[in-house]
């Protein structure tokens, strides 16, 4: 068996879990009249004990992409807490999934991503499987107990794949992942996620809980202090939140012009810098959010005069329309939303990015162990592919410090923040926290469904 | 006070001029005549909104210091045109005859 060792593990933490809650205070946001939201939420031990036992084995999470296990026996491990699971490509060319367990004495029979030689073979005592899960060599057999082929099977997790996505789910009778998902295909399927491919596989360990970094990601409340320089160029406060029933998406304000905060009157915006402040921001400053592919063609065209009476939303459209038929792209079905803004979107629970015309630009956030100040975390990024042309996998990077990295300012300018808000957080002194109702409804959702998991509150 | 005390600043593109205190900064002193100057973090020399291009100085103003600097550099338009001269408008320090370039400053109300 070739692997490549997962670097950041999982089931360990640095941290000795002292942030106890008493059982009292593990209550639902129901508990608070949906007024003030408990902040224990985010950092007792209690409550992440409460989610590995209630929440991760019930949910669908994304475990992969389709393009990382091409060829049979190619697998990639997924572990959530003390859970894990591995994703493999079959002979057939299936993808299953399965505990990643020996079922003799509990050894993993895999870790990180790599590629199993025809068989499943557990290093310590050499039992072997074939790719479907199907046990083929036990090492003097007639010394145990006979038992059914069907019971030596390795474990079956659930898997099932959406757009590309390959996800689990730990429990053998959860819905299937399409009803799983609701509203999402209905978001996600014109831009054809399994058309695209990774551009980007980052991880890194963040100090924050890992519900702190996803409302982080969920609202754009935080753009005009945290990202100020996005306001020349969006209105960020005209961002449409659509929180779904399990999901939520927002999207809109596409279109370039400066925040009405900035006060600038509409006949003294300068379209010319306006359109070079929305394309350079965007390749410099978010990269991976302009697929590579596109992001060299489109930094040309933030520096072309803008023909007289054209407004630079015209103008950034229409390239990048010209440019996808270019690269053999059919965005036709697409709206001008969908080209100029796209689409936020949260796949309860931990996966959350926006998603525009030939790119995606996700994170996956998994809690660290038993730890609920440290979270791990990864960055997607996917560009659309033109039909025909080979869906390759990325490598993939890992900084267990995010400091010794470069993400780019937008993101990194979200990450300074992570420390300041957990510490914050955990001040005992501090009563009940906030949302804003339309601006964080989405945030305010996803809360909402997780006490469906945690408490069966009703959403 | 007195016209010899005051720097005076105009801000293009509107010719909107105004009077400065000795060691007030452009931002500050616009406001203080009643315009709004672009800023999302109020002067703190974070947000970058309140950049502005000095288009002529008969006097060299006081450098930018090491906040100013570092904000600057992160500006989108520094690192497409070097070239420019771009202050942050709550950091430059007026003095007498800065002309300086600016949209969306207006008056206030």
């Amino acid at each position: 068996m070739a692997t490549v060792e997962h670097p950041v593990h999982t089931a360990t933490s640095p941290s000795v879990p002292t942030d106890r809650t008493s059982p009292s205070a593990l209550t639902g946001l129901a508990a608070f009249g949906n007024d003030l939201i408990p902040r224990e939420r985010f950092t007792s031990v209690d409550f992440l004990a409460l989610e590995y036992e209630r929440l991760w084995p019930r949910v669908w999470q994304v475990a992969c992409r389709v393009e990382e296990i091409p060829e049979p026996g190619d697998f990639v491990e997924y572990a959530i807490g003390d859970r894990s699971a591995f994703v493999v490509r079959t002979g057939a060319g299936e993808v299953r999934a399965f505990h990643n367990t020996c079922i003799h004495r509990g050894t993993a029979l895999a870790s990180g991503c790599g590629r199993f030689r025809g068989e499943i073979r557990c290093p310590f005592h050499g039992w072997r499987w074939d790719l479907d899960g199907n046990s083929t060599f036990v090492l003097d057999a007639h010394e145990f107990p006979a038992e059914p082929a069907a019971d030596l099977r390795l474990r079956d997790v659930r898997c099932e794949t959406y757009g590309g996505f390959v996800f689990v789910n730990f429990d053998p009778d959860a819905p299937s992942l399409i009803r799983y998902l609701e509203e999402i295909p209905g978001y996600f399927d014109p831009y054809r996620p399994e058309r695209m491919c990774f551009t980007t596989h980052k991880t890194t360990v963040l100090p924050a809980n890992w519900k702190v970094v996803v409302d982080a990601f969920n609202e754009g409340y935080h753009i005009a202090t945290t990202h100020p320089e996005i306001l020349r160029w969006k209105d960020e406060a005209a961002l449409e939140y659509t929180p779904l029933r399990t999901h939520t998406r927002y999207g809109g304000a596409g279109w370039p012009m400066p925040s009405p905060r900035l006060g600038i009157p509409t006949d003294e915006v300068d379209e010319q810098e306006l359109l070079a402040h929305k394309i350079d921001d965007l390749i410099d400053n978010l990269p991976g959010y302009i697929g590579p592919a596109e992001a060299d063609a489109l930094r040309a065209v933030a520096r072309t005069p803008l023909p007289e009476g054209t407004t630079a939303g015209d103008f950034y459209l229409k390239r990048r329309r010209d440019g996808a038929v270019a690269r053999g792209l059919d965005w036709s079905h697409l709206d001008d939303d969908q080209v100029l803004g796209g689409d936020d979107l949260l796949v309860f629970p931990n996966f959350i990015g926006p998603v525009i015309a030939g790119a995606f630009f996700g994170y996956r956030v998994r809690p660290n162990g038993m730890d609920p100040h440290s979270c791990i975390f990864e960055l997607w990024t996917l560009e659309e592919r033109a039909e025909g042309q080979p869906h390759t996998m990325c490598e993939r990077e890992v900084y267990p410090d995010w400091r010794s990295h470069d993400w780019g300012l937008v993101v990194q300018q979200d990450f300074e923040n992570f420390e300041g808000i957990q510490r914050g957080l955990r001040n005992s002194a501090g009563g009940g926290l906030r949302w804003n109702r339309r601006q964080e409804s989405c945030v305010r959702r996803f809360h909402e469904v997780l006490d469906r998991f945690l408490f069966d509150a009703p959403t | 006070m007195s016209r010899a005390d005051g720097h005076l600043v105009r801000i293009e593109p509107r010719g909107l001029e105004v009077e400065a205190t000795p060691g007030e900064t452009v931002m500050a002193a616009a406001q203080r005549a009643g315009l709004r100057w672009p800023t999302v973090c109020g002067g703190q020399a974070e947000c970058g909104v309140c950049v502005l291009e000095v288009l002529a100085a008969p006097v060299p103003p006081p450098p930018a210091g090491p906040e100013e600097t570092d904000r600057l550099a992160g500006l989108p338009e520094t690192r497409r045109d070097p070239g420019r001269a771009l202050r942050l408008a709550c950091r430059l320090v007026a003095v007498d005859g800065l002309v300086v370039a600016k949209r969306g400053v207006v008056p206030a109300g």
